[in-house]
């Protein structure tokens, strides 16, 4: 779907949708509980879809009620389908799944996107070596067979949270103690901690010192009734349509939470923009954003969003420790860096950083950004700085994360026409 | 977006007082008492004091000029206009003018025809109200050199300011519905006007129905002229078959038809409130 935007500035009322991190782990912690689960604040888009099909392999009943799923879970980690798990495009899935149903005792193997399949995995494949399983993979799947053990865990701190968040998911359950070792400053932290939060809140404790966590083993997850926090990463489009355009007020969404993402906060803050904490949700003032130095080792992905800040802004902005940008969807920092450039914004990248000469109006015409949810999106809230119509390609990528992304684009003032290819 | 007027009289004036909300809109007249007065009742963000200012200054550009002038600023200036720029012309006759702006054509450049089917009996930017807009038909003409992308902008840009319909037609057949819905109500107007014979003080014993019916003899005298000799085969036509139904009339009366004038006034309320169903 190609998608027709004529540029002007957004202003109202979004309610962003529920944290997609969040959802994976809730779903999962639900689904390893006995018992019935209630979350709330649901919401499922292709990532959860494909969480959600992994757990009902292992024998889970889920009823998704439109805003509500309903999570009966098992004690018992047994493939009770086929032992095919296609993780589509979400590495949240993957990551997350492979070690918990590496206590099935089966030969399981995993499929997905290419892309998804081009993700880092090589942590997974070292830590099989290392405790005795094996691990094969080629460019259409992985295949797993083999049973987790307890014991120590090395992990570099380098890679994704999400590989250290997979084993904290699987080690309680084993009949003896574990720990993982980080390796080095541990990035995406806040990750992590989102994790050992939804395995405390059904009822599994992890503890953490100088970088090691400590998972007693013979634990039980307890069902729970949890509700999902809006997701700051997908607020952040809609604030920086705020700081940039318009007024916007951002509905569902907890000031003090957990997600990694709510820099985006501290961010617009630090480039000048006005941000108003309300009792029903944040509101982003249109604002005069100056240039700054953003480090996104810790939140690369609003670190496309943060980009399209910097091009409205005044003077430089410097995005730095954005390696990992590179081993997303698409390589983010080629392809934000690609979206920019195409709506005239100066742009330096390195292997690690972008550097970004704001200006105060952008080009248009035809941007034609990586099917990646969200350069699709960042490129859409740039197009409300835009001076000539703008034809976003690719736009359907938004169903990964957002699915109704372009309705509440219209919601608050965004005028586009979906048009045929 | 970045808009640009050129030509700020009522329609011109309207447009951008319709569009500002959302857009940086620049507007060039030649007359610079136009672009002060528009300025100052804030229907634009900024005045240019030559075309090619406002070119520079402008991507989407709607030409509010009399079918005439249309052409000849377009040829005139076509060289200057910066490539990707997208011209939108208003003028209420299409077959005249799309073949010679055709012929002048750029590659890189986007020309849509449209009708905005709207207006009001005064001149002048400073009677200019985008409320005229509100609900009313808006008419695209799109021509092969025509991207989908250029299209749905102007159609975009006419939901924008109001409009309730956008609709394609060709040039033809927007010339002969056109000859028929704007310009013969025109001239039905005039004549009533025109063909008072002055024996009473006509505005001492007007009700609605006149006062509906010649509305529009308040007219724009030289863009009308032109209008209607620039659609002068369709308006001629329908002005023909006019003549035939007052020609009906009069024989009815002549022979005292009760039954047929009954008839025909069924038959026209008829027709006439199925024109406008649902809304």
């Amino acid at each position: 779907m190609n998608v027709l935007i004529t540029p002007g500035p957004l202003s109202g009322t979004v309610a962003v949708p529920p944290s997609k991190s969040q959802m994976h782990r809730a779903i999962i912690a639900a689904s390893l509980a006995k018992g019935k689960s209630v979350i709330h604040n649901a919401a499922v888009n292709d990532d959860i879809a494909a969480t959600i099909a992994a757990m009902e392999k292992i024998g889970v009943k889920i009823i998704n009620n439109g805003t509500q799923l309903i999570v009966n879970g098992v004690s018992r980690v047994v493939v009770s389908d086929d032992n095919f798990i296609d993780c589509n495009e979400s590495g949240s899935t993957l990551r997350f799944i492979l070690p918990i149903l590496a206590l099935s005792r089966e030969k399981v193997i995993y499929s997905g996107k290419p892309s998804l399949m081009k993700r880092p995995m090589s942590t997974y494949d070292e830590i099989c070596r290392q405790h005795g399983l094996v691990y094969q993979q080629n460019d259409k799947s992985i295949m797993v067979s083999g049973t987790l053990t307890p014991g120590v865990y090395q992990v570099p701190g380098s890679v994704s949270s999400q590989f250290i968040s997979g084993l904290l998911f699987a080690l309680p359950l084993l009949k003896g103690d574990s720990e993982i070792h980080i390796g080095e400053p541990l990035e995406s932290k806040g990750y992590v901690d989102m994790t050992v939060d939804i395995l405390r809140r059904f009822g599994i404790a992890i503890e953490e010192k100088n970088g090691v966590y400590f998972v007693r083993g013979n634990q039980t997850y307890v069902a729970a009734n949890l509700t999902i926090e809006g997701d700051h990463s997908q607020m952040a489009f809609f604030a920086a349509a705020g700081v940039l355009s318009g007024d916007v007020l951002c509905k569902n969404i907890s000031v003090a939470s957990l997600q990694p993402d709510r820099r985006i906060l501290d961010v617009i803050a630090a480039m000048n923009g006005t941000i108003v904490t309300r009792e029903d949700g944040i509101l982003f003032r249109k604002s005069d954003l100056r240039g700054c130095v953003v480090d996104v080792s810790q939140c690369p992905d609003i670190g496309p969003i943060i980009a399209v800040l910097g091009a409205g802004a005044k003077g430089i902005t410097t995005i730095e420790n954005a390696a990992r940008l590179k081993y997303k969807e698409s390589n983010r920092l080629q392809t934000t860096t690609d979206i920019l450039r195409a709506f005239g914004v100066a742009v330096e990248m390195t292997e690690t950083s972008l550097v970004i000469h704001g200006r105060p109006t952008f080009e248009g015409g035809l941007i034609d950004p990586a099917p990646d949810h969200r350069i699709v999106m960042s490129a859409a809230i740039a197009a409300t700085r835009a001076v000539k119509p703008v034809l976003i390609k690719h736009a359907e990528a938004v169903n990964k994360s957002y699915p109704n992304f372009f309705n509440d684009y219209k919601s608050v003032g965004g005028i586009y026409t979906a048009m045929e290819e | 977006m970045r808009i640009g007027i050129v030509g700020l009289g009522l329609m011109g004036g309207s447009i951008a007082a319709a569009l500002k909300p959302r857009h940086r809109v620049t507007a060039y007249d030649i007359d610079p008492a136009a672009v002060s007065l528009a300025l100052s009742k804030g229907f634009i963000d900024a005045g240019a004091k030559t075309p090619e200012e406002l070119f520079g200054a402008a991507d989407v550009i709607y030409l509010c000029l009399y079918p005439r002038a249309v052409d000849a600023f377009f040829e005139r200036h076509v060289d200057q206009l910066r490539p990707g720029t997208i011209c939108v012309d208003i003028a209420g006759v299409k077959a005249a003018i799309v073949d010679g702006i055709r012929a002048h054509l750029r590659k890189d450049i986007q020309f849509v025809f449209s009708h905005p089917v709207a207006g009001r009996e005064k001149v002048g930017v400073a009677f200019a109200d985008p409320a005229i807009f509100k609900g009313a038909n808006y008419i695209v003409v799109p021509t092969p050199e025509n991207t989908p992308e250029a299209l749905e902008t102007v159609r975009s840009l006419a939901r924008e300011m109001g409009f309730g319909n956008v609709t394609d037609l060709s040039a033809d057949e927007h010339d002969a519905i056109i000859a028929y819905t704007s310009q013969l109500t025109h001239v039905i107007s005039l004549s009533i006007v025109d063909s008072d014979d002055g024996k009473f003080d006509t505005g001492r014993f007007i009700g609605d129905s006149y006062r509906d019916l010649t509305r529009i003899a308040m007219i724009n005298a030289p863009l009308w002229s032109e209008l209607f000799l620039e659609n002068k085969e369709n308006l001629l036509a329908r002005i023909d078959a006019f003549r035939s139904s007052l020609d009906a009339f009069e024989a009815m009366l002549k022979n005292d038809d009760l039954d047929g004038l009954n008839q025909k006034m069924t038959e026209a309320k008829r027709r006439r409130s199925l024109l406008e169903k649902g809304k």
